[in-house]
């Protein structure tokens, strides 16, 4: 959510910008067949300089995705974080979203990739895309799922913070002074929070929440994001930046430490403070106890991925999770077998982004 | 004197070997706790349908899943959303926890931390309001600061950050706090700002709402019906403005929730019937006794062009309850959704390969 631009335009960069925000990037720019979508998070730097140009936020978003999706997508959604979400990102992005339509990208269905503060952006223009589309005569985008990872749809407790933040006085609590101005790159006025005012807890789960028949797949971080200070913020675990209860899909803001109640983020299996309820066709798939917040979408590696298992019963085959488990002994237990955890095998050499990509592109 | 060198000999014998034991990690005992055993034992299941999945058809057995971790992950995702797509889109199931969730206009309270453990709480009853309806407030303050003896709330806008409103909040219990303050405001986002003293100094504690413009008045229902494989329950709306609205709303009998209902409808400026339908596949087979209610009705007026704001309005708070016609001829067959069943198809043929 708190990707920082790299770097200052280049004229060639700008070039490549201003060459539109579909690209092609030949036959890898698929996943499992299907064309790729990627809608990135919150742009800190939007906030203390704002885009000067949709050039400049066109160029943010490739930046952000560099590391890893950038040339795995056929088109991008970009938006500026100093917007909102119904207003100026809507707009951005809608226009993108026609040309996505009018140049069939979506006609065999696209898999839509979100980071952070993208799950709430796509959420608003799933909900409203057909009919934006229909009315200009265009065909709405056919999406087979989407895959948020760290999804801040259901906000961030942090996002609460800075609004009241902006209208406390400079000897506020330190603390949770510096934990926002790490999230938000500024100090916060209440004029110039952009996005983060839709991150916040109520702000984010009263906009576009109505059941949507398209799946979206979850992969949540539990890793630590600017030195650890923000963690104490936020309810239950999180990445550095958002909550479980968001990434996982929760139905409600409180606190929770796992997306299963009987496997931890780190896999161990073990009674969890896990989700009383999930969205309607929300799935958590896999989380990771070492990814934070940007490690999900980057090719940081050596985090150990950790399948959300709750159903054991497959085609009415009950799966023996004794081969998936390993046992490992806590630094206080003097022999024996130890907890039990559950993992996916050798997931740590690689990173999740890539683990997702090439399992689906298998 | 042997017989005491004996007994604390035995002693420390016993103490080592239980400290030994205790420590071991065989002792799944003392240490497991809540500890669940994943072979003999299905992990607790956290889903986001409340349908159990209908029984395997006897046939050739299947194969077992692969060793791959992540594409078992896929087909049991793949296999879940099949589950779904036996609902259209305008009749889902929920469960209990989507009760809650999908009943919209939820205000979850907003924690405000102070030095060391204290806590500067604020709660709404709600996030949208109704133009016009008082704004209850409630705060609350801990911790070991020394606090003020009363509390004011204000509401400014959030974009031109115009003070539109103001109350003082009185000490209702020790610590806590309560008051209303006016909503009968332009409709838009607004900034609640509760201000206390904390220490002899101003703590703002700031959150968000909005105020709702009036869309118009729910009148009631019409008599309910079956038509084809739904039930049919015609909402009475008078609408203020024309615009394409969605309605919803969610059925249920008694204490048990049956199904969040929508439908995306264009009105015009007169009075309108929306007929939201509950399919066959949420209540047949259902132990359905007594009337029905229909409750947590929602009508938005969606945005018409990008950038535009969604509007909101909300039906009575006890909602409206009905007696049903004969759901006998309801059959709990699957809905016909070309584009989710193409979904599911290609989520299947992707966990095929696992």
């Amino acid at each position: 959510m708190t990707m920082k631009r790299r770097g200052c335009l280049t004229k060639t960069a700008l070039a490549t910008a201003l060459a539109g925000g579909l690209f092609a990037t030949g036959a890898s720019a698929q996943l499992a067949g299907h064309n790729v979508i990627l809608v990135h998070g919150f742009m800190m730097d939007d906030l203390s300089n704002p885009p000067a140009n949709f050039q400049e936020v066109q160029q943010a978003g490739e930046d952000n995705w560099r590391e890893y999706w950038l040339n795995r997508a056929e088109a991008r959604i970009d938006w500026a974080s100093n917007g909102r979400v119904e207003g100026q990102i809507a707009q951005q992005a809608y226009q993108q979203l026609r040309q996505i339509s009018q140049q069939g990208l979506c006609n065999d269905y696209c898999v839509v990739v979100t980071h952070s503060t993208g799950d709430l952006v796509t959420r608003h223009l799933l909900e409203n895309q057909a009919r934006w589309l229909q009315s200009e005569g265009l065909q709405p985008l056919k999406i087979l799922a989407v895959l948020d990872m760290a999804g801040a749809g259901g906000g961030t407790e942090l996002a609460d913070l800075a609004v009241s933040i902006a209208y406390n006085d400079s000897w506020y609590n330190w603390p949770v002074k510096q934990a926002v101005k790490a999230f938000t790159g500024i100090d916060p006025e209440p004029d110039n929070l952009g996005v983060v005012n839709d991150l916040q807890t109520n702000v984010a789960r009263n906009l576009a929440v109505s059941p949507n028949s398209i799946p979206r797949l979850r992969f949540v971080g539990g890793g630590s994001s600017y030195g650890g200070i923000t963690k104490p913020f936020i309810d239950g675990t999180d990445d550095g930046v958002v909550p479980t209860h968001s990434a996982c899909g929760a139905t409600s803001a409180s606190g929770i430490d796992s997306c299963s109640n009987s496997i931890s983020l780190a896999g161990k299996v073990s009674g969890q403070n896990g989700p009383s309820g999930l969205y309607y066709n929300h799935y958590p798939v896999l989380m990771s106890e070492g990814a934070n917040h940007g490690d999900v979408i980057n090719t940081q590696t050596g985090n150990t991925a950790v399948p959300v298992v709750n159903n054991t019963t497959l085609n009415g085959l009950r799966v023996d999770f004794a081969s998936r488990t390993y046992n490992q002994r806590a630094w206080w237990q003097f022999w024996g077998s130890g907890d039990q955890f559950i993992e996916v095998p050798n997931s740590s050499q690689t990173s999740l982004s890539n683990l997702v990509y090439t399992t689906l592109n298998n | 004197m042997p017989y005491r060198a004996i007994s604390l000999t035995l002693a420390i014998t016993a103490g080592v070997a239980g400290t030994v034991w205790l420590l071991s990690a065989e002792n799944e005992g003392s240490f497991r706790g809540l500890l669940q055993v994943t072979n003999s034992s299905a992990p607790q299941m956290v889903s986001n349908q409340d349908t159990a999945a209908p029984a395997t058809p006897a046939g050739p057995v299947p194969e077992p899943p692969s060793e791959n971790a992540l594409g078992f992950m896929l087909a049991s995702v793949a296999e879940e959303y099949q589950q779904t797509i036996r609902y259209p889109d305008y009749s889902v199931p929920l469960t209990k926890a989507q009760a809650e969730a999908y009943q919209g206009n939820r205000y979850h309270p907003v924690v405000l931390p102070l030095e060391g453990d204290g806590r500067f709480v604020v709660t709404l009853d709600k996030f949208r309001f109704s133009q016009g309806e008082p704004i209850l407030v409630v705060a609350s303050l801990n911790g070991r600061q020394v606090f003020g003896q009363s509390l004011s709330a204000t509401l400014e806008t959030a974009g031109e950050r115009d003070r539109v409103a103001s109350a003082e909040l009185e000490n209702a219990d020790p610590g806590y706090f309560q008051g209303a303050v006016s909503s009968d405001h332009p409709p838009g986002e607004y900034r609640l700002i509760v201000e206390a003293r904390v220490d002899g100094k101003p703590v703002r504690h700031v959150s968000s709402l909005t105020i709702e413009p009036d869309l118009g008045s729910f009148e009631g229902l019409e008599t309910a019906y079956v038509s084809g494989n739904d039930l049919v329950i015609p909402v009475r709306f008078d609408p203020e403005q024309s615009g394409y609205y969605a309605l919803s709303a969610q059925l249920y009998n008694g204490e048990t929730p049956l199904a969040q209902l929508q439908q995306e409808t264009s009105l015009g400026s007169s009075s309108a019937v929306i007929r939201l339908k509950a399919h066959g596949s949420v209540l047949a087979n259902r132990d359905i006794q007594g009337p029905l209610q229909l409750r947590h009705l929602q009508i938005r007026r969606l945005p018409a062009t990008p950038g535009d704001r969604t509007d909101y309005a909300f039906g009575p708070e006890e909602g409206y309850e009905f007696s049903p016609p004969d759901l006998d001829g309801l059959r709990d067959q699957p809905a016909m959704n070309p584009e989710s069943e193409q979904r599911a198809a290609l989520l299947r043929q992707l966990a095929d390969k696992f």
